[in-house]
């Protein structure tokens, strides 16, 4: 298995995989509980959710460990068992994911460096440290370090990963647009800064995750394609900008309204597309084939 | 000579200058300005803008939390110069994620926000059960329960609380406010709560505003 960097250095446009907290919802999982805990107790559902990113034509699939590093399990009580989480978080999509690649999802602390006197940056690298390692151990190819809003802590999480295990390296961005049409994280880091310093700390891959939908995602890929001619650029959308239905919120592109942007995004820069919040299966078979069109006539 | 002092105590809130908001701050004590004023004109104007900007994204969240943390230097330097009628509270709110949701940030800001706006503000953190919410709001004699989720699957203790509060008979004792990244005006009219801002910034005008009413009796929503 030849690593991700390589099979995009051809100038191949690869597929990611889509949501998975909302497939945890459908299989049973209740609010309250802790989602990457099932990774143990629900290791085959866990399987084959990445089982069906797989098949939909997925060519990597995350892992069910956004939320475990010690800092998030701690509000479950489970902060001493990091390694047994993530490393069974990593088995189960190495399992379904059969020979696809297995990009395993770290995501904030959410505890902010900024004004907060209980953690440090070391705090983090340690963190992240220990999670990086346990993934690796569980079979993974790449982290994808993702939904992040501050250089920072997604810095401590490059240099974690990097400096600890021989895991390829994706950082992912979470940016909203603000009333002139400018993206910024709520933390203040514009794309291409987001871009130029995880490249600079270590990242093979950036990106943005969440947040927009792949029209929105477009403009994001443009300005760090701008920042950074060179760098691969990963894109997981939303199903579109989310619409509020008698209350509850719906993401409400389809899978071939998704699907109709993905020339536009290739154009634009992105070399890994895949999904986030509302997207299913289907969306990725749809972004597949539409991916497939567009390469049409080149030999994998 | 005091509007000049005032404006520049503004401006170092709004730049979330802490040390030379104290400066200032003593400065304008100093120079015989109204502690009233100060707090806000000085302060809570200042934060006003700043909460604006920042629902627009054009100001960011590091800024925010310096401010507050000025405008708590700012209230501790002129409390003690405050009337007994001035220092007085607008009111006593407490606030928390619903269950199942760790989510901090959104909470804290709306906590901060209201705090420096007035409020006495006891945050009780985040995945805080139904019980937990009217056992604190119990003890501690609140007017307003302030409920925030980011997730869906959290959002159904909101109505649990307020269909619990109605329930046990104490549901005109609490106006009952929620907020969070998925919740919407509808959703909040249609579980029954007092009030909805969809911004932390809109939360303290909404939250002055149900002070002026009795619980649970027209709903407020602040769309900004």
């Amino acid at each position: 298995m030849g690593n991700i960097v390589n099979a995009l250095k051809t100038g191949r446009v690869m597929v990611s995989d889509g949501a998975w907290g909302t497939f945890l919802f459908s299989k049973g999982m209740s609010a309250g509980e802790c989602p990457d805990a099932w990774s143990v107790e629900r290791f085959d559902d866990v399987a084959g959710i990445a089982r069906s990113y797989s098949e939909a034509g997925a060519d990597m699939v995350e892992t069910n460990s956004f939320g475990a590093s010690r800092f998030k399990l701690a509000h479950y009580g489970l902060e001493d068992r990091v390694s047994e989480i993530n490393e069974a978080a990593a088995r189960a999509s190495r399992k379904g994911a059969g020979d696809k690649y297995v990009i395993a999802s770290i995501g904030p602390t959410g505890k902010m460096l900024v004004m907060s006197k209980d953690v440090t940056k070391e705090d983090f690298y340690d963190a992240f440290k220990e999670q990086a390692i346990a993934l690796e151990k569980g079979g993974a190819d790449a982290v994808c370090i993702e939904t992040m809003n501050d250089i920072d802590e997604a810095v401590c999480a490059i240099r974690a990963a990097k400096e600890n295990t021989e895991l390829e390296i994706i950082s992912t961005f979470t940016f909203d647009r603000n009333s002139r049409g400018e993206f910024w994280t709520m933390m203040g880091l514009p794309p291409a800064k987001a871009a130029r310093e995880s490249l600079a700390a270590g990242a093979d891959i950036v990106g943005t995750n969440c947040g927009n939908g792949m029209e929105r995602m477009i403009e994001i890929v443009r300005e760090m394609k701008e920042a950074c001619p060179d760098a691969f650029i990963l894109v997981h959308a939303n199903a579109g900008l989310p619409e509020n239905i008698d209350g509850v919120d719906v993401f409400p592109e389809t899978p071939e309204m998704m699907a109709a942007y993905v020339p536009e995004l290739i154009g634009a820069g992105a070399n890994i597309i895949g999904g986030c919040c509302g997207t299913t299966p289907a969306h990725i078979a749809a972004i597949k084939r539409a991916v497939e069109v567009h390469s049409d006539g080149i030999a994998w | 000579m005091s509007e000049e002092i005032l404006k520049k105590l503004a401006e170092a809130m709004y730049e979330g200058d802490s040390d030379l908001v104290e400066t200032l701050t003593k400065e304008a004590l100093d120079a015989g300005v109204a502690p009233g004023d100060i707090i806000e004109k000085g302060g809570v104007s200042a934060l006003d803008r700043l909460g604006k900007d920042f629902s627009e994204l054009v100001v960011f969240l590091p800024q925010l939390m310096l401010a507050g943390h000025a405008m708590n230097k700012l209230l501790q330097i002129v409390r003690p110069h405050l009337s007994e009628k001035e220092g007085a509270s607008r009111g006593k709110i407490i606030i928390g994620t619903a269950k199942g949701d760790f989510h901090d940030i959104g909470k804290s800001l709306v906590a901060t926000q209201l705090e420096v706006s007035g409020f006495e503000v006891i945050d009780i953190g985040t995945n805080v059960s139904t019980n937990e919410f009217i056992q604190k709001a119990e003890e501690t004699g609140a007017d307003i329960i302030a409920m925030s989720s980011l997730l869906t699957t959290s959002q159904y203790y909101m109505e649990d609380c307020i269909k619990r509060l109605n329930d046990e008979g104490k549901r005109g004792t609490y106006r009952v406010v929620v907020g969070g990244g998925p919740i919407r005006q509808n959703y909040a009219e249609k579980i029954g709560a007092d009030g909805y801002a969809r911004t932390a910034y809109g939360s303290v005008s909404l939250c002055k505003e149900l002070m002026k009413k009795t619980p649970d009796t027209e709903f407020i929503a602040i769309d900004a």
